[in-house]
């Protein structure tokens, strides 16, 4: 039996190895199933597939909802969307959602926006531990370099707390923020010349205590302003490599995940932060505690396994039918 | 006996809107009750207008919201419906603020249910057919279980709308909570920013005490139940619409902080008729900002001092508010006031 999946943003995927991921554990968790790429709804192999699954967004270049009706149209293969990018494209998937058979949302809250819920779904994205696990331990510690790290998108907004922590820390803090396309003026340093690989990545946050938490406010495709609940799968994959998550007491979804002083650590001013991260590279049994309690959280939570074998049992039971 | 199944027609008044989620909650408990659905988010109706034309039958048209409802936007749907004898209904949202505009509008209509008893009243002193319906809260985006008293983040919440009313009593409040004597409280106070707020701020130096508190996005839902689960007691600051004719109505938070697991003290106008009050419930209806402050910090002492009530009358109230004030309970109303309960 064939199952199509299709990553389509392509190339212009910014974070390709989740989708890579998710091929491989959809690929065990249905051993007995061909899982093959899609690129194209009008490819010849698609007539042969038994199911496809769409993900993580349906903003791109090279899929069309036009393309999706069509393939609707021709073919009776059950289609199912999986969304990495609720609420920011709400109102694209929404669109989508009438054409699908099932939505795997990624956030909780948006999740209860979609009307039909017979076809709708929670499903965080998770982290995956083979990728990102590196376990707390005294000499890693001490290879420990950054108080503090961020890496990610260069949002405008994301820039301006940057910019205020960077003022605003002591001068001898040592500090990693790195930025893929800026949207305001930063600091040369900050700016990346190409995404890093998972294992670059990674090893920027086994030598971080902690990193900083700063979802998106970025809304292209949600006309009606929903605001994210459920945290980006990026907070549990530094976590899992050993950075402390610090969120602003504002990010209350996180919450709900990590609990406060117990697996994260808050901060409402940037003097909090300051204070904070620099007790977790003072105090090893602090950094420890945290650290640890935060990776068991994840792995028995929200890793991406969980969430494939969701995906993957929905898929099951469409080839039973 | 077994009755056939009610087939509605929903539309929302304006969208996109922040409001959406309450209107997919709406669709949502009406499909869970049984109902068949066709819900409607185009500028012109024309999904359920082409629906209509085509002779398909609906039990009554329900819009939801009533912004963006002129005479010439309202008039031809209003038209085709009622040409089919099909019940044509609002349920409004903002009254009073938006009353004098649905006046406009309101022989469109074969029956006004208002989230207002006043403008309820005002509709039927005019002639229509109206009756008082506030909103609901949202299952499964508010409730949540209680939490002891021990594990609560914070002493005192608020996040909501800036409202003129609002800006001056927080900004005081806040002031206070700054004093030495009142540090030992943990306030979570948030606001979302909006042109009103720009402007008043651009009058009045007095409110610049609150711009760490403001907030360019909405918190979702989801992360509100949060709050209001986790702090002590929440605050509902009635709003004030400032157009002096009408007292500001009971709001959807009032349910949505009981379903929450929270415990609230409600600061409203004299004049607002409360009805029915549970038991997570205090009610503080002062002019005076310094009285309003005393009486929220005497409440929170008296609660703190009794954490067995306060657990029993926030469970209490939970069961109340999903027994009577979730969109399910709403929809029964609708059913019965419009189709006197001829169809399950």
């Amino acid at each position: 039996m064939l199952v199509g999946i299709f990553d389509l943003c392509g190339d212009l995927n910014p974070n390709p190895y989740l989708i890579t991921r998710v091929r491989q554990l959809l690929g065990r968790a249905l051993p007995d199933v061909d899982i093959v790429e899609v690129d194209d709804l009008e490819d010849e192999k698609c007539k042969g597939l038994k199911f496809l699954l769409l993900l993580p967004s349906v903003y791109n270049n090279r899929f069309s909802l036009d393309k999706l009706t069509k393939f609707r149209g021709t073919t009776t293969v059950p289609v199912a969307l999986w969304t990495f990018e609720d609420p920011y494209e709400f109102d694209l998937n929404m669109a989508a959602f009438e054409l699908v058979d099932h939505l795997f949302c990624n956030d909780e809250f948006v999740s209860n926006c979609y009307i039909n819920r017979d076809k709708i779904s929670f499903c965080p994205i998770g982290a995956d531990e083979t990728q990102w696990l590196v376990r707390p331990s005294n000499r890693l510690i001490e290879k420990k370099k950054f108080q503090l790290t961020f890496v990610g998108a260069g949002y405008y907004d994301r820039i301006q707390i940057l910019k205020r922590i960077a003022d605003n820390f002591p001068a001898n803090s040592l500090l990693n923020f790195q930025l893929v396309h800026a949207e305001d003026k930063c600091p040369q340093e900050w700016l990346m010349k190409q995404r890093l690989s998972p294992e670059s990545l990674r090893e920027i946050y086994v030598r971080s205590f902690a990193a900083v938490y700063l979802p998106r406010r970025l809304n292209f495709a949600n006309l009606n302003e929903l605001s994210s609940h459920t945290p980006a799968p990026r907070i549990f994959e530094a976590t899992l490599a050993g950075s402390v998550p610090v969120v602003s007491e504002d990010d209350l979804g996180v919450f709900d995940y990590l609990t406060p002083g117990v697996e994260c650590l808050t901060y409402a001013t940037i003097r909090e932060l300051a204070e904070k991260t620099s007790q977790l590279t003072l105090d090893r049994d602090f950094y420890m505690e945290i650290i640890s309690n935060a990776q068991q959280k994840i792995l028995d939570n929200y890793l991406m396994s969980f969430s494939t074998q969701k995906v993957a049992n929905y898929i099951r039971k469409a080839l039973e039918q | 006996m077994s009755r056939r199944q009610l087939k509605v027609g929903l539309i929302l008044s304006r969208y996109p809107t922040p409001n959406y989620p309450i209107f997919a909650q709406i669709v949502r408990a009406w499909v869970d009750s049984g109902a068949s659905v066709t819900w409607d988010l185009t500028a012109n109706m024309s999904l359920i207008s082409n629906k209509i034309k085509d002779s398909e039958k609906f039990d009554l048209v329900l819009i939801l919201g009533g912004e963006n409802l002129s005479p010439q936007r309202i008039l031809p749907i209003s038209e085709l419906i009622r040409s089919k004898k099909i019940p044509f209904v609002l349920w409004t949202s903002e009254d009073p603020d938006l009353s004098n505009a649905t006046l406009e509008i309101a022989t469109s209509f074969d029956f006004i249910f208002s989230n207002c008893k006043n403008s309820a009243e005002l509709y039927r002193q005019h002639g229509h057919n109206s009756a008082f319906l506030p909103l609901a809260a949202g299952e499964s985006l508010y409730f949540r279980r209680a939490l002891p008293l021990n594990l609560k983040s914070w002493d005192v919440a608020f996040v909501g709308s800036c409202w003129p009313n609002r800006l001056k009593f927080f900004s005081g409040f806040c002031s206070m909570l700054n004093e030495p004597s009142f540090e030992y409280i943990r306030p979570y106070i948030r606001i979302f920013r909006n042109h009103e707020l720009r402007e008043m701020i651009n009058q009045s130096s007095d409110y610049f005490n609150l711009l760490p508190l403001f907030l360019d996005n909405y918190t979702s839902p989801r992360s509100l139940s949060y709050i209001y689960n986790s702090s002590v007691v929440s605050l509902n600051l009635l709003r004030d619409f400032g157009n002096g004719t009408l007292p500001p109505p009971l709001n959807n938070r009032f349910y949505e902080i009981g379903l929450a697991g929270g415990y609230q003290i409600l600061i409203a106008s004299k004049n607002t008729d409360l009805g029915e009050i549970p038991p997570a419930v205090r009610v503080i209806t002062a002019d005076d900002e310094k009285v309003i402050i005393g009486k929220i910090l005497d409440s929170i002492g008296s609660i703190l001092s009794d954490p067995d009530s306060y657990k029993r009358d926030i469970d209490d109230t939970q069961d109340y508010i999903l027994k009577n004030h979730t969109f399910i309970n709403r929809l029964r109303t609708i059913e019965t006031t419009i189709l006197h309960d001829q169809i399950s």
